[in-house]
Order: C-alpha cells, then structure tokens, then sequence
C-alpha cells in the first residue's frame, strides 16, 4: 500500500505558489525586497607583514561605505604566481581586484589590468589633492607600462649586505669600500673557518631571490653602454624630448640614465638581432666575476633556501649575506629572541662597486623598488570606479601609517621606506633603512628575458650548471643566447607587440 | 527494457543519492580529462583560444632537450620507486607475519601503520628539512659522528640530488603496501604452509617458493600503482627541489606543471599528459599481462 503524502509537501506548495503570486504586486516586493547586495572588493596579497594593518583598513572602508565589503586574502609567495594566472587570466569571478602586480609581468599589455593614468588627476577624497601628488613620482615613472601607470607602488625594497659585527670586529675587518675589496675581506673570513657569505641558490632565488638580484645588478652594470641603442630615440611612439633628447651616457654618474625611457620594442629587436649578445665580452666578464663571487658562498648553496641561508648567518656560520630590506626587522626580531650569549651586532653596507674591469663599469645600482605595488584587474567600469576609490583610501597618508603601526604592533617586518608621504616609521628602522636608499635602479638585467618565465626558468637551469661547475662559460652563454632567440617572439607575442618602435601597440583585447 | 525502467524506477532513491558522486566525477575528472586529450592538438596559451595544430605539440615534445633529460630521471625514478615498494615492504610483513607473539605482530603492525595518518607533504617537506645543508639532521648526524668529510648539499648537489630524492621515506615501509602483502600471506592457507615445512622448506626458501608465487597477484598490483604514481607525481619534487639544481630532479611530470601553470603553454602541456597517459596505460596493461599469476589458490 502507498504511504500517504505528508501534508507539510501540500502546505510547502501552497507557500510556494503564494509567494511566486505575491512577486506580481510591486508596492509589496518594494518592501520585501533585502537591502542592495553588497559590491564585493578582494584584495591580494603576499605580503602577510601587513595584514593586519590591511584587514584594519578594510574594516574602516567599510564602515565609511556600507555598500561595500573588502576582503584581504593573504596568500603565500609559493604560487601566488599561478593562482593570480589561473584567476585572471581565466577571468575568474573570484579573481582578486587589487593585487601584488609585480607577479605577473606583461599583464597590462595583455590588456588585463586597468589604465590608472586618467585617474591620477583626479582628486583623492581622502586627501583632498589630486590623487597623483600623494604618490611618488620616480616610481610610477619607473613602473609605466607602454606610457602607462598600471601600478601603484605602496612601499620601498632594496638589498644590501648584512654582515656580523661582532665577527669583523674580531678578525679586524672593515666593512669593504669596493667589490675586490669585499673579495679580501671574504678571503680572509674564509681562512678563519667561517662562511664568507650565506646565499641561498635553490631554484625560486635565481628568479626572485638572491642570486636573481646578483646576476641583475651585474648585467645592469655591464650593458650601461647598451642603453643608448635601446632607449626611445625620436619618432619612437614613447620618446620624451626632456628624458631621452638630452642624455648622453656617462658612466662615471651611476645614475644619470635614471629617468631615460627604454622602448621595449628596440630592446627586444637588439636581443633578437644580436646587437645584444649574452656571449658578449661584456657577459663574459660579468659571468665570470659572479663565478669568482660565488667561491665564497656556502658550499651545496644551490641547495639551500633563503631560510636555510638566513640561518647561516643569524647562527654566526656565515659572516655576510646579501638581503633585501625587510631583513632589519626580522632580523632585529630574531636577534631579540635569541639568548643573550648568542646575540650579536650587526651592521649594514651597500653593493660596492668594482674597480677593476676591462670594461669601465659604472658602480653597481639598486635592483629592489617597490616591495607592495598593487594593480586593478579590468572587470567592469562600476567596479573599477570602486577599486580605485580603495585604493586611493590605501595610499592615503593615514593608511600608510597605519600599515606601518600595525606590523610594528604585530612585530612584524615594514619592507622598506613607505612611498606615501606622512608615514614615519619607528627610528631604529628608519636609520637601518639608510643603507638601503638612493641606490638607483637597475635599467637594463637579463636572467631571461623580461621576466618571461619559460627563459627565466631555462637560463636558470644552465646558470646552476655554470655555477655548480658542471659546465664551461662558453657551454652556459652559448645556451643561453639560444634560450634568449626562442624567448623573443614569445614575449613579443605575450605582449603584443609588432616589434615597430614608432607604434603604440595596443594591449591584447 | 520495459523491466529495467521498472528496477530503475524502483530503486529510483539509490540512483538518486548515487547521482552526485557520478556528476563529480564527471565535472572534476572525466571532462577535464578528456578535454586535455582533445587540447594535445592544438596550440593554446593562457588567455587565448585553442588552434588546432594537429602533431605540432607531439614533434616539439621530440626535440625538447629539457623533457628527453627529464625521462632519464623519470626511468632512474621508477626503478628505485619500484623496488622500494616491492622489496621493503614486503620484507617488513614477511618479519611481521612470521612473528610468534600475535601482540607484538599486533603492536608493531600499528607501529608501522600510524604514520599513513601524516598527510604525505608534511613527510616530503620534513625529508627537505632533514636534508638541508647548512641546518638539516642528516648532516648534523655525520658531523656529530666524526663524518663530516660525508656531509653534503643533499639535494643542491648534482651528484647526489636524485640519490636524495629516492631516499625520501626511508626505510620505505609504505602502510598500504604493508597491508597489502600481510593481506596476501595471511591468506595463504595453513595446509601449504605445513606440506612446506613438511618438504623441508623454511626461511628464505620458503619465501621464495611458497610466497612469493602466492601473492603475485598483490606484487602486481602495487607494481601498477607505483607505476601510476611515479609517473604523475610531481609535487613532491617541486617541494624538494623544484627539478634541480639544473635538471638533475627534472621529470615528465614536472615538465607539464611548468608548461601549463608557469609558461601558460597550456596545448603543449596537455600533449605531454596524453603521453603521459598512454605511457602508464601501457605499463599497466604490460604488467598485468606478465605479471599474471600462474598459481591459483581454490
């Protein structure tokens, strides 16, 4: 026999008819109607020293914008890369708003992100003043994208070299002046028992670590001369009369192709015409150099992670390692929790430059820049209008401070000198941060090319060979240069660029 | 048919709850399965369309020097992988089953069978640790035993990177291999075990003469999941070593990963799993067809 239907089925209908009925009368859906869904806004981040200050942030923005939710998603370094690639290149509807843009290169010319040039004219709500005069100068210069600001950097990272105090004062050592100079001292570390320099060489640090920074500001130096032929000469769709009209190389004054244009075009056309060649003499020399350097880096280090090589050196194994700014507060951090016997002083001293060379090498510039330089990924023109607005909020002078407050709260690294102005950091930190600031930056470094990553990737397989010993100079720059002839049409592909540096090229649609 | 609608229709509840799991399996495994075999063709890159490119993918894969490197690691790999899973196991249930103290069979058994618990990541990053060189225990241990001469860069080193890579997991004792081979030697019934005794063979030759060919079929199966395995896994050296330093830990598998999720080449990277593919279908059907047992128990 057939169970008989329960009732509540009947009654559930019932409602359900009643309630699909009451959806005709107008006045009385105006009321049921729930309150306007919330426009939702994801922040992406790896940078977890300032979450909370974030997190504060987005609490305050919202408060002062009902209709709006903020969400801060700190993800870890490992793979941020390819979830933001699989999100946004996918147009994901979870793809994140705002992110750490220096991830993923090429993506405004990939017409994934949006244009921010026409909104720094517009004034900052929050600060009353066009949005443009609250940000640095130099480093939007430093970050267009094809003559566009696709980037907003929030904070400053450099390297340097940290060395153990307490150890140079021992062996009567002096903080080096120039690069052989380092290469004594060293020697002479080496020769007390100890480590001359704690390098981590696992694979990530030749492309976003260590070893990737030595082998930039080393090709930075070396193709100095290499920036005339590749910066945008006139009839170049990016040629500034003011910047490019007036240079002339002179590498005696490290820094006066600073605001100099390179046209990305010319320089992809001097790499796949070898008027750039990767077994140059100039390579040649640079590779070598970094050959000698390596000598005295801790023996296996393309096995060590930059954990394991930061240890090296907070233990008192190694008595220099190269890194980057947000290093003092970690390193002050650790060196508090440490017993007192285990402690010790330590000092800072920049990149030295080299004084002996067949070529006349300029001294070696800065490879950091901004450490948070968030982007808006294109969605729509609503939510780009929001995101923006956040991000005006985000590099307010209040929320500049308050990221630096709440990572001190936290005890938590500050990367490096803030680039909103109105943010003062603790005094400690900011006198440590002294070594790191005026460097310059590098114009023109290649491990790989561009920072594509299937060259970044291959040059880094043969780069640890050539290191490790496993090949010859010549093995590994030959490689190379064949890595760099398959990598341009890829990145000009990638970009879309039709390699005529009289035209703008549009990003991708 | 018309009596099967009506089974159908009758159990129609169980289908009902069974649906789920079967539209999962669709939507998670099977259609991005079969989309990667139909990618192989063609040339796709993140953020733009499939172009049919017929073999292209397949002729690239023949002259990439950086996968043909990879496939000598991949052979070394399943070899080592092979005989780890094979041998050590198995000597570990042959000690266990032969135990006289059915309580200490029963303990070590646990013994041996808790770590499964430890998700296998948290086992691949402490083997990272414990091969670290400036920090790491086992350069420690050779210091502290007078050995330094030996200490390493275990897995930074050329020489020694894929030795490190297979030691992962020492003594290699897997749980579920375990538990296989003990499945299989405790059903060998007790009466072949006694007419061996009877005939003399004890020890290593009754090993090799009475269990051995009994519990094949068992061999053979965890021959086609190491093979399975090994094959597609790569997330354990891209913990360790990322496939370096150079290419010394680079494998097929490896290769793929960068293709599709670093360089975007996703067509090339579907083209390397179809080989993928038909490499461990392949080797499996090999295996079960060699492998077939000749010894039946009935």
């Amino acid at each position: 026999m057939k169970p008989p239907r329960p009732p509540s089925i009947l009654l559930l209908s019932l409602i359900l008819c009643l309630a699909l009925l009451s959806g005709g009368d107008r006045d009385l859906r105006a009321q049921t109607q729930p309150p306007a869904a919330k426009a939702h806004i994801v922040i992406s981040t790896v940078s977890a020293n300032y979450r909370e200050g974030l997190v504060k942030l987005a609490r305050e923005y919202e408060q002062q914008h009902p209709d709006v939710s903020v969400m801060v998603q700190v993800q870890p370094v490992n793979g941020y890369e390819t979830v933001l690639r699989t999100q946004i290149e996918s147009h994901s509807s979870g793809a994140p708003d705002i992110y750490n843009i220096n991830f993923t290169n090429g993506y405004y010319e990939r017409g994934l992100l949006v244009n921010l040039t026409p909104f720094l004219r517009e004034r900052n709500p929050y600060t009353n003043r066009p949005w443009r005069d609250n940000l640095d100068a130099q480093f939007l210069e430093k970050y267009k994208s094809g003559g566009d600001v696709a980037t907003i950097p929030i904070d400053f990272i450099e390297i340097a070299f940290f060395y153990n105090k307490r150890l140079f004062d021992r062996l009567g050592l002096q903080p080096p002046r120039t690069w052989e100079e380092m290469l004594t001292t060293a020697q002479k570390v080496k020769q007390a028992g100890y480590i001359p320099f704690a390098v981590p060489g696992d694979t990530d640090s030749y492309w976003s670590g260590t070893v990737g920074w030595i082998f930039r500001f080393f090709t930075d130096a070396y193709l100095r001369d290499a920036v005339p032929q590749v910066m945008a000469q006139p009839g170049d769709w990016d040629y500034d009369p003011r910047k490019n009209g007036a240079f002339h190389l002179n590498v005696a004054d490290p820094y006066n192709d600073s605001t100099v244009a390179v046209n990305s075009e010319r320089l992809l056309t001097a790499v796949r015409d070898h008027k750039i060649r990767m077994d140059s003499p100039r390579f040649r020399e640079a590779y070598r150099k970094i050959s000698e350097f390596a000598r005295y880096w801790q023996p296996g280090f393309n096995g060590t992670s930059a954990n394991s090589a930061y240890q090296l050196f907070l233990t008192q194994k190694a008595a220099m390692m190269i890194n980057a700014s947000p290093t003092i507060a970690t390193l002050t951090r650790d060196m508090d929790d440490l017993y007192a016997q285990d402690r010790f002083d330590w000092g800072l001293f920049p990149v030295p430059p080299m004084t002996q060379s067949a070529f006349h090498i300029p001294p070696f510039r800065g490879v950091g820049g901004a450490g948070v330089v968030f982007g808006v990924v294109k969605k729509n023109e609503a939510q780009t209008r929001r995101v923006v607005d956040l991000l005006m909020y985000l590099t307010s002078p209040h929320a500049a401070q308050t990221l630096v407050e709440e990572a001190t709260r936290a005890r938590q690294p500050i990367n490096g000198p803030l680039l909103i102005p109105g943010a003062q950091l603790p005094e400690a930190i900011a006198r440590r941060f002294s070594a790191f600031e005026h460097r310059g930056f590098e114009k023109l470094s290649f491990r790989g090319l561009s920072d594509e990553q299937e060259s970044v990737w291959k040059w880094t397989v043969w780069a640890q060979r050539y290191l490790d010993g496993r090949i010859s100079l010549d093995d590994c720059l030959t490689h190379y240069q064949q890595v760099m002839d398959e990598a341009v049409p890829r990145v000009a592909r990638e970009m879309n660029y039709d390699l005529n540096p009289r035209t703008k090229d549009p990003p991708k649609p | 048919m018309k009596g099967s609608i009506q089974l159908l229709w009758r159990h129609r509840a169980s289908y009902l709850f069974l649906l789920p799991t079967f539209l999962f399996l669709a939507v998670f495994n099977y259609i991005p399965a079969f989309s990667g075999l139909t990618h192989a063709f063609t040339e796709w890159e993140t953020g733009g369309q499939a172009h049919w490119i017929g073999l292209g993918n397949f002729q690239k894969m023949a002259g990439d020097e950086f996968l043909r490197l990879g496939l000598i690691n991949q052979v070394v790999l399943l070899v080592a992988n092979l005989i780890k899973t094979l041998v050590f196991p198995l000597i570990a249930a042959e000690m266990l089953f032969h135990l006289r103290s059915k309580r200490l069979q029963y303990a070590l058994r646990t013994g041996l069978l808790i770590p499964m618990v430890v998700p296998g990541m948290v086992g691949v990053l402490l083997w990272g640790f414990i091969y670290d060189p400036n920090i790491g225990l086992l350069n420690n241990l050779l210091t502290g035993i007078g050995l330094k001469s030996l200490t390493r860069a275990w897995l930074g080193d050329w020489h020694t990177a894929l030795p490190a890579v297979i030691g992962v997991g020492f003594p290699w004792i897997s749980g579920l291999a375990l538990l296989i081979y003990l499945a299989g030697l405790i059903a060998i019934p007790q009466d072949v075990l006694d007419s061996s005794a009877v005939d003399g063979a004890s020890g290593l030759r009754r090993i090799w003469s009475v269990d051995l060919p009994l519990i094949r079929g068992q061999m053979r199966l965890l021959a086609a999941l190491t093979i399975i395995g090994t094959l597609q896994d790569f997330g354990s050296l891209l913990v360790l070593t990322g496939g370096g330093p150079g290419l010394a830990t680079h494998v097929p598998a490896l290769h793929m990963y960068y293709q599709a999720f670093r360089f975007g080449h996703y067509g090339y990277a579907s083209a390397i799993g179809f080989v993928l593919f038909l490499t461990i279908l392949a080797f499996t059907l090999t295996n079960m067809r060699l492998g077939r047992s000749t010894v039946e128990l009935g």
